[in-house]
């Protein structure tokens, strides 16, 4: 685990939080599918009932226009859906706080947060707190 | 002197460290598995999926092997029976030798060969690629997740198999008595309860799970204690496929004197 995210993670037991990380650190499980990444999560922590996660992912994937994605492995799709799975994957922890590591390195984009920005206006997360974090230092690029 | 000394005491801390590592890691496994953690609807679906890949999968070569190998190891015996004149010992040999050690031993051998390199291999790749670290920020218990449910898999598949060997060798056993010394089916069937205890059917189902388990438990220690490095991945591997043999031996003894030791109480 990086310094960042032992810091992040370190914040958020502070907090009392607990924290789900988008991270180039944290890979996706190569072994299983972007439906079954994602839903790991709450199928595991949670009593949520089957067909009220799938809903839930298939109503993000539509948002961010990737739901031909939802049967493929990690393997078969680029950094952006990577990066957008990994988000869902995140926010699908219940009361917590997502921190998004060096999102830049992850898209493979140079200088624009817009995208990621955009990305999270689509998909209305009004109660979330989302924090980014190489914001302190890479300012310029936000 | 000195250096000599320093190795062999590094050694000693290093076998000590790895032995206490792996009795820690099975004390784990078995605290969740009494806790009833793979009832979690995430390690339950995996529990499925492994007894499908195991024994599911395997069937089809399972029983042709099954049929082929034990057919041939049953004419072997009854020839050399004939000609030593040994008949009326043929129902303890058959269950003594062909069933009860036989079965799951090739069973156990097959099961290490083809799903314990798997597993081995598919953990230490997960933990090279960090998705063991990944599962666990996630506040995903990887004993849970992962190990458990590959365990009870194992342990389920090795009785299974071992049972099926075992009733297709009985099988065919029946067949090469009825060719060679005209045998009805009542005699055979008599000869083989005759010759089997409750202590033999005992120890033929402690002996499966108990290999069922080191051929899982070894693999996937072995697997999760690689380093973060790709180069590591085959020493783990060949680690753990050492160990399992090891193991296989082990307890192949055990099961032999203890089946010795009951049987003359």
């Amino acid at each position: 685990m990086s310094e960042s995210e032992l810091k992040a993670r370190a914040a958020a037991i502070r907090a009392e939080q607990r924290v789900g990380f988008v991270s180039p650190d944290i890979p996706l499980l190569s072994n299983l599918n972007v439906y079954d990444n994602i839903s790991l999560v709450p199928r595991y922590l949670t009593d949520e009932k089957e067909e009220s996660i799938r809903a839930e992912i298939e109503r993000f994937l539509d948002l961010l226009e990737i739901s031909d994605s939802i049967s493929k492995k990690t393997f078969q799709i680029d950094s952006e859906t990577l990066f957008k799975v990994k988000l869902f994957r995140a926010l699908m922890l219940k009361d917590s706080v997502t921190v998004i590591d060096r999102p830049f390195v992850m898209l493979n984009t140079a200088a624009d947060i817009k995208p990621v920005v955009k990305m999270l206006d689509t998909l209305e997360l009004n109660e979330k707190k989302i924090i980014f974090f190489d914001f302190e230092w890479n300012k310029s690029k936000y | 002197m000195r250096d000599f000394i320093e190795q062999l005491g590094g050694r000693a801390i290093g076998t000590f460290r790895n032995v206490s590592g792996f009795c820690v890691f099975c004390l784990k496994c078995l605290r969740e598995f009494l806790q009833g953690s793979f009832f979690n609807r995430a390690a339950f679906g995996i529990l499925v999926m492994q007894i499908f890949f195991t024994a599911y999968q395997l069937l089809n070569f399972f029983v042709l092997l099954s049929a082929v190998f034990g057919s041939i190891f049953i004419g072997i015996v009854f020839q050399t029976v004939k000609s030593f004149g040994l008949v009326q010992y043929l129902g303890n040999i058959i269950m003594g030798v062909v069933v009860l050690e036989f079965s799951p031993l090739i069973t156990v051998v097959l099961l290490a060969l083809r799903s314990s390199s798997a597993v081995n291999s598919e953990i230490a790749v997960m933990k090279v690629n960090r998705e063991i670290d990944s599962l666990e920020s996630f506040g995903i218990d990887p004993v849970v997740y992962l190990f458990l449910p590959r365990i009870i898999s194992f342990i389920i598949s090795v009785t299974i198999l071992s049972s099926l060997f075992a009733i297709i060798v009985l099988f065919s056993g029946f067949i090469f008595s009825s060719i060679i010394f005209e045998m009805s089916a009542g005699i055979f069937s008599e000869m083989i309860t005759k010759s089997i205890s409750v202590f033999d059917i005992i120890i033929f189902y402690m002996k499966t799970i108990v290999f069922g388990f080191f051929i899982s438990v070894i693999p996937l220690y072995n697997g999760w204690r690689t380093e973060y490095r790709s180069t590591d991945i085959p020493v783990s591997v060949l680690r753990g496929m050492m160990g399992v043999f090891m193991s296989i031996v082990l307890v192949e003894v055990v099961s032999l004197v203890a089946r010795f030791f009951l049987n003359s109480l």
